[in-house]
């Protein structure tokens, strides 16, 4: 039997409490949180660039931007709970030749103006930069109308739209500027609980896969929150003697296939875990790619077509079989199997 | 503007009709009331010397903008900025074929002079109130004013009143929505269907400055437009235009089917029969 490799004891439960996170961000620090850092980076960019415009859909607090508006000035836009409306108007303001960032919860920014997206954006390829908070499944304690597994799906789907995901604070550093001064349509997929800086130290190249855990035969792919916990759970199979190697994936669409294909050539199983849904998720990207062009067996570990529950982040995560100790116990029933 | 002008419109708005009706005979498919029965406003909008758009400064941002809220309104719009010499004449017969710029709904950038992609409705609106905002907030001390031309139909979606809150809200008195108030959609009339009016009470309630006008006559809609310009207030302004569905071919008028009835060569016919075009 695997013993819990998720310690519940007091400090881990605080720092998975993060939602309502107290911890300070601070760049030295080895774990910080990605709402602090994106609130320091951004302004840092935005304020000195009069290109951009940010735009709040009520939701300015959760990003910590609410105090932007006093420097940013007739560049914040509070668009009020609307999301429909606040797309267009993020539209007409890249159509004039600025650079709008339009926040708010990624459940309700990718999901309600979905057809505003499609159409006032995506198929007029306009340069407006979204930003999807609390994304995945560590909004845990709202539940899951506050959660998001569909996000990538909903957004990768559309033509002229591309995907990224920071893994850490340390990785938002150096993605941010890039996806906002690319230009085309962007969703940047953040989530919000502290995580250790996984990244630091490891060799980042903007829209290609990363390196986090030297490759082996068995490898994971992930991105965002999910990293950490795939982290715990190599840590705790290298002790049984099983080696598992970590990519991380920043780049979901554009998608780095040329990398990819490099991995599979020496890969057995190829391990893709995220806080998505099956359908349409980094799982379902992969397997499209290997399927058609370098077939590899590929093992996608996600939530399975279901709805989160309420609850601590980890233990949604492990509601829905993606807590380090649930993502151990599957890769060692297939490791097994072989 | 004196009366000779105003027949000068009018014989315009005759000719652009009379291209709308040829471009969807081509096309065998389209939307010929909202196109018809918006003629009049397209033709005021583009034509009566009160808007800055033109060939020589469309790429430039310090100008008016025109956006097509109700994209299914396209064949007007296209003949219009034909006849503003955007591009030629000649390719409005390609409206709907393939690969055809004159795409069935419209756009961004597809044509010279097309402002906006739209077809699901109520998206313009929104657009509209990004740029206004940018001209007033952004690029401070200009006088430029935007336009978005709406259905009454289109008033169902809830995006609308969610963009009309917005931009009494901000102030937004650079812009002007013109509602054509045709009275049809697709399932019926507008009354039976899911009835927007009264819409003028609406639009004041949401702090607009109200005009409402026979939007088939071309004294009425210039004079509304001006005051719409010349306003000094800090509403943003809504010109509820009652027009004519499928206005200029009498078998269709007012008329639930003159949504997106087909038009035959017949029609054409029809539509010469009762109407006088000059200078064709």
């Amino acid at each position: 039997m695997l013993k819990n490799t998720y310690d519940y004891g007091d400090k881990q439960l605080k720092e998975s409490n993060q939602v309502k996170s107290s911890l300070k961000f601070n760049p030295r620090d080895k774990t910080s949180n990605i709402r602090d850092a994106y609130a320091y980076h951004l302004k840092k960019i935005i304020i000195k660039n009069e290109k951009f415009v940010l735009i709040d859909a009520d939701l300015g607090t959760v990003a910590k931007t609410l105090d932007f508006k006093k420097k940013l000035k007739s560049r914040y836009i509070q668009t009020g709970i609307a999301e429909q409306n606040g797309i267009g108007i993020s539209a007409g303001i890249a159509q004039f030749g600025k650079i709008p960032i339009f926040q708010s919860l990624s459940v309700f920014l990718t999901g309600r103006p979905y057809d505003q997206i499609r159409e006032s954006i995506c198929y007029s390829k306009l340069n407006v930069k979204l930003i999807g908070l609390h994304a995945g499944m560590t909004l845990s304690p709202d539940g899951a109308t506050h959660q998001t597994g569909e996000d990538i799906a909903l957004m990768s789907s559309l033509p002229n739209m591309e995907v990224y995901t920071p893994s850490d604070s340390f990785q938002l550093k150096k993605l941010l500027p890039k996806f906002l001064n690319k230009k085309a349509p962007g969703y940047l997929r953040l989530f919000f609980p502290a995580v250790k800086n996984i990244s630091k130290g490891k060799i980042f190249k903007f829209q290609k896969l990363q390196i986090i855990k030297p490759l082996k035969k068995y490898n994971i792919v992930s991105y965002g929150y999910m990293l950490q916990n795939c982290e715990i759970a190599i840590n705790y199979l290298k002790k049984n003697k099983i080696e598992l190697g970590l990519i991380n994936c920043h780049s979901i669409k554009p998608f780095d296939e040329k990398s990819l294909k490099k991995i599979c050539d020496t890969t057995e199983i190829l391990f893709v875990i995220e806080d998505h849904n099956s359908y349409g998720g980094l799982g379902s990207i992969i397997s499209q790619i290997t399927s058609s062009k370098f077939p590899t067996k590929i093992i996608s570990i996600n939530t399975k077509d279901q709805f989160g529950t309420t609850g601590l982040p980890e233990q949604n995560l492990e509601y829905l079989g993606l807590s380090s100790d649930k993502i151990a116990k599957q890769i060692l029933k297939n490791v097994l199997k072989k | 503007m004196d009366r000779f002008k105003y027949q000068k419109l009018k014989n315009l708005s005759q000719k652009i009709r009379l291209e709308i009706l040829k471009m969807l005979s081509e096309a065998k498919s389209g939307h010929p009331g909202g196109s018809l029965s918006s003629a009049d406003i397209f033709v005021s909008l583009y034509f009566s010397g009160l808007l800055d758009i033109s060939k020589n400064n469309f790429k430039s941002r310090i100008r008016d903008f025109v956006i097509l809220s109700a994209g299914h309104y396209c064949p007007a719009l296209y003949a219009v900025l034909a006849y503003k010499n955007f591009f030629a004449k000649s390719k409005l017969k390609t409206l709907r074929k393939y690969k055809s710029n004159l795409l069935g709904h419209p756009k961004l950038n597809s044509l010279p002079g097309v402002e906006n992609s739209g077809g699901s409705l109520g998206h313009g609106i929104s657009i509209a109130c990004g740029l206004a905002i940018s001209l007033k907030n952004i690029a401070k001390k200009n006088k430029k004013k935007v336009y978005c031309i709406m259905g009454d139909g289109e008033q169902n979606e809830g995006q609308v009143w969610e963009a009309a809150m917005f931009a009494s809200h901000n102030k937004l008195n650079n812009l002007c929505i013109i509602v054509d108030v045709n009275k049809i959609q697709i399932d019926g009339y507008t009354k039976d269907i899911l009835n927007s009016e009264p819409l003028d009470k609406k639009y004041k309630a949401f702090n607009f400055m109200v005009i409402k006008i026979d939007g088939n006559d071309h004294r009425k809609l210039y004079k509304a437009i001006q005051r719409f310009k010349n306003y000094r207030g800090d509403k943003p302004t809504v010109i509820l235009a009652n027009t004519i569905a499928g206005k200029g071919l009498r078998s269709i008028e007012n008329k639930v089917r003159a949504h997106g009835q087909p038009i035959t060569k017949n029609d054409i016919n029809e539509f010469l029969k009762y109407n006088k075009v000059k200078g064709n």
